[in-house]
C-alpha cells in the first residue's frame, strides 16, 4: 500500500503545430489503501490522468509521487502499479495462469511459489477452474476477472483500473461492481479508478475526483459530491438537478437567495458561491410535491404539472414553473402519486435541500 | 424440382463459373496431375519408384537437402533484415514515411536472376574485385580467390536481398494489427522491452512471420534463375529444369517435382491456415494507443539511413547491370572507365535480342488480357453473384500461390508433349500460347484479389438502379460497375503485366528454341564465354526492368496504398 500524490500535473498535446491542453493543475492526494475515483465525461482526461500515474505517458510538467518518492521520470515498468485496462489486455497466445503469473515472473520469483500465488489469486477471483484456459474461451466478465487477478498478483504498490466495466453489458456490470469493490479492498492496494459512470462512482468509491475539461471540478466522498456540488458541471453530470439563477440577499445563519420563484432560504452549510450572483441547484427527489399547501415549508414554491411518467420505482413528474423553466420531481413510486397533466401543484422546498453554487 | 428450361441451361454465371473452372482444370489442375502422374509411373505401372530411388541416391539427395538449406538460410537471412526494420517503423509516423515504403519494393520488383549478372562478374574468381586487388598487388590473380565459391552464399543473398521486402510487409501489417495495450500491459507487469519482444510480440506476429516465411521458403526453395547464373547446380529445382530439357524428360525429375510440389503446398497450407491464422481476441471497444506515435527529426534520419542503406545494398546489383549495360571499358576498376550506347542499341537492333524484347512484350501483354478477362468474371462471380461454390472458385484460384512456376513449367511439358493434343502449342513447335497460359495462370491470384477488393466497395446497390432501369446483368456489370472499379482492374493488371515482363521459370523451361524467346531465357543464352555476352545480357536486363519499372509506377499512380497488400500473403 502506498500514498499516491499527484501535484501540479500538467499535460498537452501537441497534433500538427497545434497545441492542446488536456489536463492543467492536477492535484490529488490519495491515501493508503484508498479505492478514488477519477470521474468525468468523455474526453475529460481522466485516462490520460490514470496514465501518467502509470507512467505510460509523461506529463508536461507536474510531478507524480509514490509514498513521497518522485516517480515523474521512472518508467512505467520500474512503478510497480499494475494496470487493469478497459480491454482487459489479456494475452491470446498465454493461458490464464500464464497471463496472471507474468508480473511475478518479470519479479524472478521462482515458478512454484508464483503459480500457488497466481492460483490463490484467481480463487479469489472465482476464477481458478479456468487456469488451463486462454483469453479467447472467456467471456468479457471472465476477462475482466483474470485482468483484476493478473494485477493484483504482480503485488503492486498500487493499482490502477481503466474503466474495467465499460465493456460488460448493464446487468453484469451491476453485478460486478460490488465484486470488484470487494476484490480491490481484500487485496489492500491503493487503488485509482477511472470511469465515466456517475453510478458506479458513487457506489464503490471511497472517494472521487471530478474532472471537466482536464481539470479538476471537485474532490470529496460520495455524499458531499452528490450533496454538496460545488459548481453547475458537477451537479448536473452527478444525478440530475433543477436549477434557477439568483441573487444573494444575505448570508447569516441562513442565505436568503432572490429567485425568479420568489425569495429562498437556504442552509448556510450548502453555500458553494463566492460571489452575489449565484445558481440555485434542487435535487428532484428534494422537489416534494402536494396538491395542497403544507402545513409547515421552508420554501414554497408553485407550478403545473407537464407530464407523468411512470418509471418503475420511481415516478417522474415534469413540471412548468413560472417564468418558463422546466423543473423535474422524483418520487417513489407508491400508488399515491396522483397528479394529472396540467394539474397546479406546491412543491415544499426544504433549506437543507438547496444547493448554491457560483453562477 | 422443376422442369430444365432453356433459360436455366444458360444461366449465365453458372456458365461463366464453369468455363472459368474449366480452364483451371485444363491448364492449372492438369498439367499438376500429369507432372504428379509421371513421377508415380514405372514401366507403365503406378510405383514409387522414382521417389524411393532418389531417397536411395545420396547425390539427389544431397540436392534437396541443398534446396532446403537454401531456403531455411534465406527465411533466417531475411526475417533478420525485415525485424528490424519493421519494429523501427511500426505504428511511428515521420517525414516521408510513403516514399520509403515505395521505395522498398524496388527489390522486390527487380529479380535477382538480373543483378546476379553483376554480382557474377564483380566477385567471380576473374571478376572485377580480384582485378582490382591483383593491380594493387594484394593477390596473385592467376590464383585468385572465388568469393563466389560453390554459390550458395551467393544465392542466399541475392535472395534475402529480392525478398526481405516481402517479410517486411507481413511483419508491419500484424505490428500495425497489435493493440499497444499488450506492449503496455507487459510494461506494466515490469518487462523489460526485449522481453517484452519475446514473450509478447513475437508470439503475437507468429501469423505475420509465418504468411511471410512460408512465400519466401516456397520461392527460395524452388528458384532457378539465381543458381543458374551462379552455376550453383546441386539443388533439386535445377535438377528439374536441366531434364526438362531434355526430349525425353526422365522420371526422377518428376519424382522431384512431386516432392518440391508437396513441400510448397504443405508449407502454403501451414503459412495461411495453421501457423499463419491471426490470433483474435474479442475485447470490445479499441483502446487508445501510447503517447508520442510521431518520430523526431533525429531519429527520422536515422530510420532513412538504416532504411537507404538497406535498400542500396539490395538494388546495389541492379545498380551494377544498368553500369555493365553501358560501360564500354569496365576492366578493374569499381566504376566503368568510359560507356556507350552499343549494347542497349544492339538490344533492339540484334534480331534474336529485339525479338526477344518483342515476344516478352506480346506475352505478358496478352496473359495480362486473359488475366483482366477471368479476373473480373472470378471476381464477379464470387462477389456479386455469390453462386453455389464460389468460395470454392475463389480457393482454386488462389491455388497457384502455392503451386511454384517451375512445378506448372513441369506440368506444361508433360501436356505438350509430342504425341498428346496439345504438342502444337508445345515447346518443340510454337509455345506461344502455352507460355501466355502460364504467365496468366501463375498471376490469376493477384487479379482476383485486386478485382475483388475493389468490387466489395462498390454498393451493389448501383448495378441495381441500373438493372431497376431495364439493363441487363451484364450491362449493369460493363456500364457501371467495371468503370467504377477500373483503378483496380488496371493497377492489378499492369501489376501482373509488370511481373510477366521479367518471368523466369516459365521463361527458361517453356521457351526451348530462340525465337521464342523472352527477355529473361534470351540473357541466360546470352550469357556465355565470350567477352561481350556479359554487356548484351544486362543490356536486355536493362530494357526490363526499364519496362517493368514503367508499369509499376504506372501501378502504384493508380493503386496507391493497396499496392503493397498484393504481396501480403
Amino acid at each position: 500500500m502506498t500514498s499516491i500524490t499527484i501535484e501540479n500535473i500538467q499535460k498537452n498535446f501537441v497534433n500538427g503545430g497545434k497545441t492542446t491542453k488536456v489536463l492543467e493543475g492536477i492535484n490529488i492526494d490519495i491515501a493508503p489503501g484508498e479505492f478514488f475515483f477519477l470521474l468525468g465525461p468523455s474526453g475529460c482526461g481522466k485516462t490520460t490522468l490514470l496514465r501518467i500515474i502509470a507512467g505510460l505517458i509523461e506529463p508536461t510538467g507536474g510531478r507524480i509521487l509514490f509514498g513521497g518518492k518522485d516517480v515523474t521520470s521512472l518508467d512505467a515498468r520500474k512503478r510497480n502499479c499494475a494496470l487493469v485496462f478497459q480491454n482487459y489486455a489479456l494475452w491470446p497466445h498465454m493461458t490464464v495462469l500464464k497471463n496472471t503469473e507474468f508480473g511475478l515472473e518479470m519479479k524472478g520469483v521462482p515458478g512454484g511459489e508464483r503459480r500457488d500465488e497466481a492460483m490463490k489469486n484467481l480463487e479469489l477471483v472465482e476464477m481458478a477452474a479456468f487456469a488451463a484456459r486462454k483469453p479467447t474461451q472467456l467471456s468479457g466478465g471472465q476477462q475482466q476477472r483474470v485482468a483484476l487477478a493478473r494485477a493484483i498478483t504482480s503485488r503492486p504498490d498500487c493499482l490502477l483500473l481503466d474503466e474495467p466495466l465499460s465493456n460488460l453489458d448493464a446487468k453484469l456490470r451491476l453485478q460486478m461492481r460490488n465484486q470488484l469493490r470487494r476484490l480491490v479492498k481484500a487485496a489492500g492496494h491503493t487503488a485509482v479508478y477511472v470511469t465515466h459512470d456517475q453510478k458506479e462512482a458513487l457506489a464503490m468509491a471511497d472517494r472521487i475526483a471530478v474532472l471537466n475539461n482536464g481539470v479538476i471540478e471537485q474532490t470529496g466522498t460520495a455524499r458531499q459530491i452528490y450533496e454538496c456540488p460545488k459548481s453547475a458541471f458537477v451537479a448536473a453530470f452527478i444525478g440530475e438537478c433543477n436549477f434557477i439563477d439568483g441573487l444573494i440577499e444575505s448570508r447569516g445563519d441562513v442565505v436568503k437567495v432572490k429567485t425568479a420563484l420568489g425569495m429562498l432560504t437556504a442552509s448556510i452549510e450548502k453555500d458553494n458561491s463566492t460571489s452575489g450572483s449565484v445558481l440555485c441547484g434542487l435535487r428532484p427527489e428534494n422537489v416534494i410535491l402536494s396538491a395542497k399547501p403544507p402545513a409547515a415549508f421552508d420554501n414554497l414554491l408553485s407550478a403545473k404539472v407537464r407530464a407523468v411518467t411512470y418509471l418503475g420505482e420511481v415516478t417522474q413528474v415534469e413540471l412548468d414553473m413560472p417564468g418558463g423553466s422546466r423543473w423535474k420531481s422524483f418520487m417513489i413510486s407508491s400508488g399515491n402519486e396522483n397528479f394529472a397533466q396540467g394539474q397546479s401543484v406546491f412543491i415544499n422546498v426544504n433549506r437543507d435541500s438547496i444547493i448554491i453554487m457560483d453562477a | 424440382m422443376g422442369k430444365i428450361t432453356t433459360k436455366k441451361i444458360f444461366n449465365i454465371p453458372i456458365l461463366l463459373y464453369a468455363l472459368i473452372a474449366a480452364f483451371f482444370a485444363l491448364f492449372f489442375l492438369y498439367p499438376i496431375w500429369l507432372a504428379v502422374k509421371a513421377g508415380v509411373v514405372y514401366n507403365g505401372r503406378f510405383s514409387f519408384y522414382w521417389l524411393v530411388s532418389i531417397a536411395k541416391d545420396p547425390y539427389l539427395m544431397g540436392n534437396i537437402t541443398n534446396s532446403f538449406m537454401l531456403a531455411v538460410y534465406t527465411f533466417v537471412g531475411v526475417l533478420l533484415v525485415a525485424m528490424p526494420l519493421a519494429l523501427l517503423t511500426a505504428g511511428r509516423q515521420f517525414a516521408g514515411r510513403n516514399i520509403l515504403s515505395g521505395l522498398l519494393l524496388l527489390p522486390l520488383i527487380l529479380p535477382p536472376f538480373v543483378g546476379a549478372l553483376s554480382v557474377k562478374r564483380f566477385f567471380a574468381q576473374h571478376g572485377t574485385l580480384n582485378r582490382i586487388l591483383a593491380d594493387i598487388g594484394m593477390i596473385d590473380f592467376a590464383n585468385a580467390y572465388d568469393w563466389l565459391g560453390s554459390g550458395f552464399a551467393a544465392v542466399v543473398v541475392l535472395q534475402v536481398l529480392h525478398l526481405f521486402p516481402i517479410m517486411y510487409l507481413n511483419l508491419t501489417s500484424s505490428l500495425a494489427n497489435l493493440d499497444p495495450m499488450y506492449y503496455e500491459a507487459a510494461r506494466s507487469c515490469g518487462a523489460s522491452p526485449l522481453r517484452t519482444f519475446f514473450r509478447i510480440t513475437l508470439p503475437l506476429i507468429r501469423p505475420g512471420v509465418f504468411a511471410g516465411g512460408s512465400i519466401v521458403f516456397i520461392w527460395a526453395f524452388t528458384d532457378i534463375g539465381t543458381p543458374l547464373i551462379f552455376d550453383y547446380n546441386e539443388l533439386a529445382a535445377v535438377k528439374i529444369f536441366n531434364e526438362l530439357k531434355q526430349s525425353n524428360v526422365s522420371g526422377s525429375a518428376y519424382g522431384f517435382v512431386i516432392i518440391l510440389l508437396g513441400v510448397s503446398v504443405l508449407l502454403y497450407i501451414l503459412g495461411k491456415y495453421v501457423f499463419g491464422r491471426p490470433i483474435v481476441v474479442d475485447s470490445g471497444k479499441a483502446s487508445i494507443s501510447s503517447d508520442n506515435k510521431r518520430l523526431g527529426p533525429l531519429m527520422t534520419v536515422c530510420v532513412w539511413v538504416v532504411f537507404l542503406g538497406v535498400i542500396l545494398a539490395a538494388i546495389l546489383p541492379h545498380i551494377g547491370v544498368v553500369l555493365t549495360a553501358f560501360s564500354d571499358k569496365w576492366v578493374n576498376t569499381i566504376m566503368p572507365e568510359s560507356y556507350t550506347f552499343k549494347y542497349i542499341k544492339y538490344a533492339f537492333t540484334q534480331p534474336q535480342t529485339r525479338t526477344s524484347i518483342l515476344n516478352s512484350v506480346k506475352y505478358a501483354g496478352c496473359s495480362t488480357v486473359v488475366d483482366i478477362v477471368i479476373g473480373i468474371t472470378a471476381a464477379w462471380l464470387i462477389v456479386r453473384q455469390r453462386v453455389w461454390g464460389a468460395r470454392l472458385l475463389d480457393g482454386i484460384l488462389m491455388l497457384p500461390l502455392a503451386v511454384p512456376g517451375l512445378i506448372l513449367a513441369a506440368g506444361f511439358i508433360t501436356l505438350t508433349v509430342i504425341g498428346s493434343p496439345f504438342e502444337k502449342i508445345g515447346p518443340m513447335y510454337n509455345p506461344f500460347w502455352i507460355i501466355v497460359i502460364a504467365y496468366s495462370v501463375r498471376r490469376v491470384p493477384f487479379v482476383v484479389r485486386g478485382v475483388c477488393s475493389g468490387l466489395e466497395q462498390i454498393p451493389e446497390s448501383l448495378e441495381n438502379a441500373a438493372i431497376n432501369l431495364g439493363a441487363s446483368k451484364l450491362t449493369a456489370m460493363l456500364r457501371i460497375t467495371i468503370p467504377l472499379i477500373s483503378a483496380n482492374v488496371i493497377g492489378a493488371s499492369v501489376l501482373t503485366f509488370s511481373f510477366a515482363m521479367l518471368e523466369v521459370s516459365d521463361s527458361l523451361v517453356l521457351a526451348q528454341q530462340q525465337i521464342h524467346y523472352p527477355i529473361t531465357k534470351q540473357m541466360y543464352a546470352a550469357f556465355d564465354a565470350s567477352p561481350e555476352s556479359i554487356n548484351i545480357a544486362a543490356a536486355l536486363g536493362v530494357v526490363g526492368m526499364v519496362l517493368l519499372g514503367g508499369s509499376m509506377a504506372i501501378a502504384s499512380l493508380l493503386m496507391g496504398k493497396r499496392l503493397g497488400a498484393i504481396f501480403k500473403a
